[in-house]
């Protein structure tokens, strides 16, 4: 279970709420928010809206930069990818809800206090008026064009143009707090975001900012109300964030509602009785508030601790995924990949080590090429998660490309380039230093550099296969997939290739292969893994034979006689001896120990032993023992 | 930035392979110099009053268009104006057998995989593809301009000629034409990345070149004129349709879907 990072938790917090709590006090010593000192003469720009806008606003977002430089955390999981394409929808919420939940927060307080909504916008009224007489004409609008316009530019425009200043909050509130949080789960961490984000605005709060002066219980119930807003909020935006995997939409979000927060205000009826901020028409109220509020339990009821978009954060935030250790090349947790309702991979689970060979076999749509596509990136796990060359996969995808090569199951050539021209251009999409000098290492290592001007479409099989492999060697990858290297390739080519991962293991290098060649797995592979959707059995070759056959002696007579088995039957370390023709074979397990004492027995009862000899199971009989008890269980 | 260039440098190495290509980006543009040249050529000696009947209605419409051209000059100025659509249809025909090639090649040939499992961002991806389409075509296109200027010289004076600097003919060269390719192009590609046979990607990208067409025939029928504003519109269009059809180009590019699905 991953616990919480109470320590960066901890000076974020401080940071974020000394930075901006300070920006208050300055606010305050300068005349609070309302008589604050004009600093662009003639803007309407106060001290108060600057250090607002561009101080505390921005405090989150400084907090988690010096969290990050102050604990040396490094720069990974910014939240800053956009990933539109992963989660359009996220954008549209983010871009139209703050509208639709502010009307809908208007529609609910005002029916509740009809008597507080004035139809001729007296306040909006009042301002046109302004304006009318500095422009020394009437303008040309009434007042509810006005207003639609000004709801629809909050609409449109302002989650835009109050982005600047909103993303100084969501780059800390959502993009580093959140994420650490996690570890909660998503209810907890939505409500402790929520909690947080509330208190922090107390001191601006108290100030007057957006319950104003002057209702019951200032200014705790004011920092209560706003508490109390900022959980429904901090669930939505927390959510979106959550779902796309990126900060944006938040910042979108929380400028939308920044820019339409105002409009309740213009429809209010000023001199009406009873009037109450606490309880709307903005949306910080309580009232006008519902609609945001409803929505939020919806998706806490919704995602509870572990549901929908959090398949996706747990990817993002990893709250209990441990990172793999230096010594690993890959490690795969719960690797999941459905299409439809097909399992084509069931939870795989391994861990290899740097500069293991390791075999991944099985039958024909076992998940295989599935798996090591997963693995390279080239699709996205379903469930479960991977590490592979140190990189988180499906986190920094571009930046594990660079560190693996892949040799795919039915690898292509430009065939109307030379083999040096299509090396060439891989080894500059991988961004090899020394693109010459790599390329003919590896078409003289495997024997291609004379033919290395000829176009690839008048190639064999077998030199398209180690032009294909060389491909996947140029950059000098930490981890090599060969899915069937020597699949379709002569015994001569197939020996090529065979030799030459030898030698790649050799040089230390993680490869995993994947492959029908039973014999050649045994050869080449430290470990084998038996595969059909879900991973049947993981071990040494050697390991495997004695877990599924046990070891067995083969004594070759001049003439066997059932006496002879029944002697060594009495023995207790023999599990079984069977005569066979003139042979005996015995089953046991440490035959270096017992074969001795076997052999006395034998020659003393008068047996003529000719030569004694150890029975080797082959890896097909592994294989097909492995993948029968897989049927039968089925 | 460099990856795009590489890509780029490949495909054309690729592509210009086939004669086919070779035909397209360069035959096609001087045809299309050619024949306008041709008709001009037809009128130098012409009887004014018999094109004027021929094609009198229509050059009453467009007689702003000659401004202190009189006679003959005038009538063959609207002569050519006729043919700024071709000189809009080249960017638009001519990248659409490299563009649809693009990514079902990539399938055909079983690279994609590989490609896309080097560090290969989608939009550098695209972004490659697509500048490899386009920029032979906008070439073409320009080149195929300067000959059709330089003729008009000739044919028809340095006066008629320098009408083709006017506004309307660079609008519909330097922005009108690159914003058509980019929509030809965008959409070739995102056809390419869906499809799983060639000439499927090339006979729906041909489909493109309709809407072009049809401006074409209404301008040769008179019933669109092709003045500046209406080129400013197309050109306004053109660049929210493109900003889209990229946005999409990249959104319809499922690696996952283009590896798990295709055989």
């Amino acid at each position: 279970m991953n616990t919480l990072d109470t320590r960066r938790i901890g000076i974020f917090l401080a940071i974020a709420f000394a930075l901006c709590w300070a920006f208050a006090a300055v606010i305050y010593a300068t005349g609070g928010l309302i008589d604050s000192p004009e600093i662009l003469p003639g803007t309407g720009i106060t001290l108060a809206v600057a250090l607002l806008a561009l101080g505390c606003m921005w405090s989150p977002a400084i907090a988690h930069i010096l969290t990050r430089v102050i604990t040396r955390e490094g720069w990974k999981d910014l939240w800053l990818r956009p990933n539109t394409g992963r989660s359009w929808f996220s954008w549209v919420l983010a871009w139209f809800l703050p509208g639709i939940i502010t009307l809908l927060g208007l529609v609910v307080y005002f029916s509740v206090f009809p008597a507080h909504f004035d139809p001729s916008l007296s306040p909006l009224q009042g301002l046109l008026d302004q304006a009318a007489e500095l422009a020394g004409q009437p303008l040309p609008f009434d007042v509810w064009t006005v207003m639609l316009i000004q709801i629809g530019q909050g609409m449109l425009l302002a989650p835009i143009l109050n982005g600047f200043f909103t993303f100084g909050e969501e780059f800390g509130w959502r993009a580093y707090l959140q994420p650490k949080l996690m570890p909660l789960g998503f209810r907890k961490a939505m409500l402790a975001v929520g909690v947080i984000w509330g208190l922090w605005h107390a001191p601006i709060i108290a100030m007057g900012h957006n319950y104003g002066f002057g209702y019951p219980g200032e200014p705790w119930t004011g920092i209560l109300a706003m508490t109390w807003f900022a959980i429904p909020l901090a669930v939505i935006i927390g959510w979106l964030t959550l779902h796309s995997r990126s900060v944006w939409p938040a910042v979108i979000f929380h400028g939308g509602i920044n820019a339409l927060g105002g409009i309740g205000i213009y429809m209010l009826q000023m001199e009406a009785p009873g009037l109450n901020s606490l309880l709307g028409p903005v949306p910080t109220g309580v009232l006008a508030g519902l609609p945001s509020a409803l929505f939020a339990a919806y998706l806490l009821w919704k995602n509870g601790d572990v549901g929908g978009a959090m398949t996706d954060v747990s990817r993002e935030t990893s709250p209990k995924a441990p990172a793999p250790s230096a010594t690993d090349a890959i490690v795969a947790q719960g690797l999941t990949k459905r299409f439809g309702d097909l399992e084509a991979v069931d939870h795989l689970d391994i861990k290899i080590p740097v500069g293991e060979v390791f075999g991944l076999l099985g039958p024909n749509g076992a998940g295989k090429t599935t798996s090591i596509r997963m693995l390279a990136a080239l699709i996205a796990p379903t469930e479960g998660e991977a590490w592979v060359a140190g990189h988180r996969v499906g986190e920094d995808d571009t930046a594990l490309r660079k560190d693996i090569g892949i040799l795919t199951e039915t690898p292509g050539m430009y065939e109307q380039l030379s083999a040096e021209r299509n090396l060439g251009f891989f080894a500059q999409m991988y961004e090899v230093e020394d693109i010459p000098g790599q390329v003919e290492r590896y078409l003289r290592m495997l024997g291609l550099w004379g033919r290395r001007h000829e176009a690839v479409g008048g190639f064999s099989k077998g030199m398209r296969q180690k032009l294909a492999i060389a491909r996947a060697l140029l950059h000098e990858p930490k981890v090599i997939f060969l899915d069937e290297p020597t699949s379709g390739l002569d015994p001569e080519a197939s020996r090529v290739v065979r030799d030459f991962i030898e030698e790649l293991r050799g040089e230390g290098r993680t490869i995993v292969i994947t492959t029908h060649n039973l014999d050649e797995a045994d050869r080449l592979c430290d470990r084998i893994a038996v595969f059909k959707s879900k991973l049947l059995a993981v071990d040494t070759p050697n390991a495997l034979r004695r877990k599924l056959f046990g070891r067995s002696v083969v004594f070759h007579l001049a003439a066997a006689q059932e006496a002879f088995a029944n002697a060594l039957r009495q023995k207790t370390y023999v599990h079984e001896a069977n005569l066979r023709g003139d042979k005996i074979v015995v089953k046991l397990d440490d035959p270096e120990t017992h074969n001795p004492e076997l052999l006395r027995e034998l020659v003393g009862l008068g047996a003529d032993v000719q030569f004694v000899g150890e029975i080797r199971q082959s890896l097909e009989d592994v294989y097909f023992q492995l993948l029968g008890a897989q049927g039968v269980q089925a | 930035m460099k990856k795009i260039f590489v890509l780029v440098k490949k495909e054309w190495e690729e592509v210009f392979r086939n004669k086919l290509v070779i035909f397209s980006v360069v035959f096609m543009p001087l045809l299309f110099a050619v024949i306008p040249l041709g008709i001009l050529y037809g009128t130098v000696n012409a009887d004014l009053s018999a094109i004027q009947s021929e094609f009198g209605p229509m050059l009453s419409m467009l007689q702003d268009a000659c401004g202190s051209l009189e006679g003959i000059q005038c009538t063959q100025l609207l002569l050519l104006q006729q043919f700024l659509v071709l000189f809009l249809l080249m960017p638009a025909i001519i990248p659409i057998t490299i563009a649809s090639y693009s990514i079902v090649g990539e399938k055909t040939t079983r690279t994609l995989e590989p490609l896309l499992a080097t560090p290969i961002t989608t939009a550098q991806l695209l972004a490659g593809k697509a500048l490899a389409a386009a920029l032979p075509a906008l070439l073409a296109s320009l080149g195929s301009f300067a000959i059709f200027a330089v003729g008009t010289s000739m044919l028809a004076g340095s006066e008629v000629a320098g009408r083709l600097l006017s506004p309307l003919w660079l609008l519909g060269i330097f922005v009108v034409g690159p914003l058509i390719s980019v929509t030809g192009v965008s959409l070739a590609i995102m056809i390419s990345s869906r499809v799983n046979d060639p000439r499927a990607a090339e006979q729906l990208a041909a489909l493109l070149i309709l809407p072009v067409m049809a401006v074409f025939l209404g301008q040769m029928f008179g019933a669109v004129v092709l003045d500046q504003s209406l080129l400013l519109s197309i050109a306004g269009a053109l660049v929210i349709v493109d900003l889209a059809l990229l946005y999409f180009a990249i959104r319809l590019f499922q690696r996952e879907t283009i590896l798990t699905r295709w055989k």
